[in-house]
């Protein structure tokens, strides 16, 4: 694997398109490839969390009494204490939504509300134990139906990040769960759907799932007056640093963000995470401190949208969809995260790949008082996908039409345009539509004793 | 807290002694006081597979298993299967199949197809998805480590792998 | 995504003709590390295997916006692409400095040991790449260029349902995804199966339940992810032969597009099967069972 024999003009033959085994995949075999998870650095501490135990809030006391006098215990902290080295201590892509520990409010069960730092994890985690506090309940929302006209509301004002031109016209807004709607309208729907000689609306769900990275989050902060390091296990470094030296006020280069590597992510490890609190506890601590979470943990720290989708799609008589209005509620939990992205950059597919005059697109970012939701696999596509092509099929199956041939007839081809108004570029050799090359697509039921059988297909089309 | 006691057990086959306390895990005395990262845990709940060890032959769950239990055992780890630098036959299998994504779980299926080869050398799907339903790889890898046990399995028999 | 975003790459040939690569993409299993290698390789007609990738450190690896969306193969992809290629200029401008004819074939290392008189030196090659993009109209949301590349997939599946318990037996699935025209195929089976494998778990069983705002099962044991046994009989991993005009050297993501009709795919075959329609996820048992009973007029309770 010498490459002293590279030479200027030489060829070694093709590198691209050769199944080479990954580059580390001894590292890997052996067991020495490095996560975060797993690191230590000389003198560090131990962070463990003490958690919400109600969905929605007013914070009417911290008792961290008891943990502060047990033995081996270097730090409580409480926002209290982060507000003293980080004086505005809120953050996240899109929103600066998020305390780095609850500030006078709790709005979700598992929210971080203190934290206690050891050098001995066991220690921490016991002490964990010791702390009390005590609420004043309010009225909490947990499903995005509701959310869009509860008058519970999850955060006093909107609070955009700035970093998103489209989301600028949301600060300060007030007296809503709506973190962003993006609207789409191409044509004349009602007037579509007038015309039409069949019209089908059908209501769809999806539930609270997560990513479950067998790697937990990890990230461990050693804050010197020079420059920070940050070792943690992210998605994205980048993002992370200028995150990070936003909170600090300082330049991006005095922020160092280190990743080897990564026990998947999924989207669970994008742009920030634990990071804002290492930092803070150990500006505290000056010491290094790591926060590892346990499995457990991962239901409290991000998961994927749940969603409420109403679709409604005219088809006229020669079996063609000439309007279709699509209505998203995205449930995105207490904090935004990449909530309003995933509303806007998924919303905009929410009619699928098809060839359709006549769209309208509502899609709705929602507070409420659970885990936060993010960016999983997929990046919301995979809610609407399950929507729009059960949807498809209901629509192909009620007018007796092959859904393939349904499928076919609407597909978006080349050089038309999509609902967005893009134009369809590079789209597969349409022979791969009006034909099966796998003989996969076509819809086949085969019998099996006391039971079915049956195949379907679907065609999806997304965006980044 | 309670105090510390010390044992003394074999490490990938040499004769070491720690200092663990009662509620210690078998891994957090791995990482802690050996450097040994290799298992690692994951689900804490001995359903995942990514933190198995070897104790006296047979694989274990190391997040379940209390770290002064192995006074005077056999303990073996992902770091001794290529000694001297050569891979494992399972390992290089591993790659050529490309059974791994993350790479987080991949020792534990390792040292399982190991044990797995040991007692059937040569296995059917339906034996390998018995064996290592134990261990979870949230990646999906699971049609490619099928394919790594076979290849392995031929290996080891001394066939040409093909 | 998060648009317009921007990648940025260094490659970097030391006096011995080593080459490393500097870039912010994570490889955290999707192989990017490997395929990125592979394209600095073809660029630099140096073998893949010897392109050292350098871990991410934001004091040495350059900006990147993030691992997420499939975008890293597509703009991670052109930012080292135009790294390579002018790393490569460089190497060609240095042989002209240092006398030699046009299309020499001198080894690298000699090179820099003309140019400097030992072993000694680098060039260095850099490339950035960001998409041209039109944001949403805010009134209509309409952009006359919304996209550098469409994510286009299909998913056949084929079932069997026990009519007397709702449980459903994937016999086969077929994910067919147009990824442009694969850097590395072998990873992009793996990325294939492995986001339809994934996907599958949120279909069939996965979910958080959540009781008055308290996750009840918060562990591996009370939330089942996808096992050996849970893998469809028959999978089937296919790529139409396509080239993406605007991807480096014709390919772009993959990381996601296989999930997309996992769900619908199984909830029109479990349709197709027993003559269900299931609106709501996870396709769990229970929700087959009662549907089926429904429809007989049968009805399960609410315990």
């Amino acid at each position: 694997m010498t490459t002293t024999e590279a030479k200027v003009g030489a060829q070694v033959g093709h590198q691209v398109g050769r199944s080479l085994p990954r580059l580390e995949s001894r590292d890997k075999v052996t067991g020495r490839a490095e996560y975060v998870h797993t690191m230590r650095l000389p003198g560090m501490l131990h962070a463990k969390l003490f958690r919400s135990t109600v969905a929605h809030g007013r914070i009417k006391s911290i008792d961290t009494s008891a943990a502060k006098n047990f033995p081996g215990v270097a730090h409580v902290v409480t926002i209290a204490d982060i507000r003293k080295v980080i004086p505005d201590p809120y953050y996240g892509p899109a929103f600066h939504d998020q305390p780095i520990l609850a500030d006078g409010k709790v709005r979700f069960v598992g929210e971080p509300v203190a934290a206690v730092l050891a050098a001995d994890p066991h220690v921490a985690e016991e002490a964990v134990q010791l702390i009390t506090a005590e609420y004043e309940e309010l009225p909490a929302v947990f499903d995005e139906v509701e959310a869009l006209t509860a008058n519970t509301y999850i955060h006093d004002e909107l609070k955009p990040a700035g970093t998103f031109a489209d989301l600028k016209h949301l600060k300060g807004v007030r007296n809503t769960n709506v973190a962003l709607d993006y609207r789409l309208r191409r044509g004349d729907v009602d007037k579509a759907f007038a015309s039409a000689a069949h019209v089908f609306e059908h209501e769809f769900k999806t539930q609270k799932v997560l990513h479950l990275s067998f790697e937990p989050h990890a990230t461990i902060a050693d804050y010197k007056d020079s420059g920070v390091t940050l070792y943690t296990a992210s998605q994205g470094p980048s993002f992370v640093r200028t995150e990070i030296a936003r909170l600090l006020g300082w330049p991006e280069n005095k922020v160092r963000v280190k990743v080897p590597y990564l026990g998947s992510g999924y989207g669970s490890k994008l742009y920030i995470k634990l990071e804002a609190l290492a930092l803070a506890l150990s500006m505290i601590s000056r010491r290094p401190v790591k926060i590892a979470l346990t499995f457990e943990e991962l239901f409290y720290q991000i998961t994927r949208h749940p969603t409420t989708f109403r679709i409604k799609s005219g088809i006229d008589k020669n079996g063609r969809i000439i309007a279709r209005k699509c209505e998203v509620l995205w449930n995105g939990g207490a904090y935004a995260d990449i909530g309003p992205r995933v509303t806007q950059k998924s919303g905009l597919t929410a009619s699928g790949p098809y060839d359709i005059e006549n769209v309208s697109i509502d899609s709705y970012a929602l507070y409420t008082n659970v885990t936060p939701s993010g960016a999983l696999r997929g990046f919301g596509v995979p809610q609407l996908v399950w929507a729009y092509e059960s949807h498809t099929d209901m629509i192909a199956r009620a007018l007796n039409i092959d859904p393939i041939e349904f499928r076919r007839k609407n597909l978006l081809r080349e050089g038309r345009p999509h609902a967005t108004g893009t134009v369809m570029k590079d789209a597969p050799s349409t022979r791969y539509w009006t034909s099966s090359p796998s003989g996969s697509m076509r819809s086949r039921s085969t019998a099996a004793p006391a039971s079915s059988a049956a195949a379907a297909a679907s065609v999806s089309a997304s965006r980044r | 807290m309670t105090a510390a006691r010390t044992i003394h057990f074999k490490l990938n086959g040499a004769p070491v002694s720690a200092d663990v306390k009662p509620h210690h895990n078998l891994i957090e005395m791995l990482q802690a006081q050996f450097g040994l990262t290799g298992a690692r845990e994951s689900c804490g709940q001995g359903l995942c597979g990514c933190c198995t060890v070897l104790v006296n032959g047979r694989a274990v769950s190391g997040c379940l298993q209390l770290a002064v239990l192995v006074d005077g055992a056999e303990v073996v780890t992902i770091e001794s299967l290529d000694a001297g630098d050569k891979l494992d036959p399972v390992q290089q299998a591993f790659i050529e199949a490309g059974a791994f994504q993350c790479g987080y779980c991949t020792p534990g299926f390792v040292l399982m197809t190991k044990q797995l080869l040991d007692a059937h050398p040569d296995p059917d799907d339906e034996q390998i998805k018995h064996y290592l339903s134990g261990n979870l790889c949230r990646c999906g890898t699971y049609p490619e480590v099928i394919a790594a046990v076979k290849l392995a399995s031929r290996r080891r028999k001394g066939a040409p792998a093909g | 995504m998060i648009t317009p975003t921007t990648s940025v790459a260094i490659v970097n040939v030391s006096a011995d003709g080593s080459v490393a690569l500097y870039c912010g993409t994570i490889d955290m299993g999707q192989g990017s590390d490997t395929t990125m290698a592979q394209m600095v390789g073809e660029v630099l007609n140096v073998p893949a295997e010897s392109v050292r990738v350098v871990q991410r450190d934001t004091d040495v690896t350059p900006y990147d916006m993030g691992t997420l969306g499939s975008r890293s193969l597509f703009h991670m992809g052109h930012a080292v692409r135009r790294a390579a290629e002018d790393a490569r200029e460089k190497l060609k401008a240095l042989a002209r400095e240092v006398g030699e004819p046009e299309g020499s074939n001198i080894p690298i290392p000699a090179l820099f040991v003309k140019k400097y008189g030992m072993q000694a030196g680098n060039v260095i090659g850099t490339g950035i790449y960001k998409p041209d993009y039109i944001p949403p109209a805010p009134d209509t949301g309409l952009s006359a260029n919304i996209t550098a590349f469409w994510m286009i997939s299909g998913t056949g599946a084929e079932v069997e349902v026990d009519t007397e318990t709702g449980h459903v037996r994937l016999l086969k699935l077929v994910s067919v995804l147009d990824i442009g025209t694969p850097i590395n195929p072998k990873i992009v089976e793996t990325q294939i199966s492995g986001a339809a494998i994934m996907q599958l778990g949120f279909t069939m069983f996965e979910k958080m339940h959540i009781d008055g705002g308290q996750v009840t099962n918060a562990s591996l044991a009370d939330y089942k992810i996808p096992g050996f046994h849970d893998v469809p009989l028959t999978m089937e991993n296919l790529c139409v032969d396509t080239y993406q005009s605007n991807g480096p050297f014709g390919a772009k993501g993959v990381g996601e597009v296989a999930t997309f009709g996992v769900s619908p795919a199984i909830a029109n075959a479990i349709d197709d099967a027993c003559g269900v329609r299931l609106t709501e996820l996870p396709l769990n048992p229970e929700a087959v069972l009662r549907a089926i009973r429904a429809k007989q007029g049968k009805p399960l309770g609410n315990e």
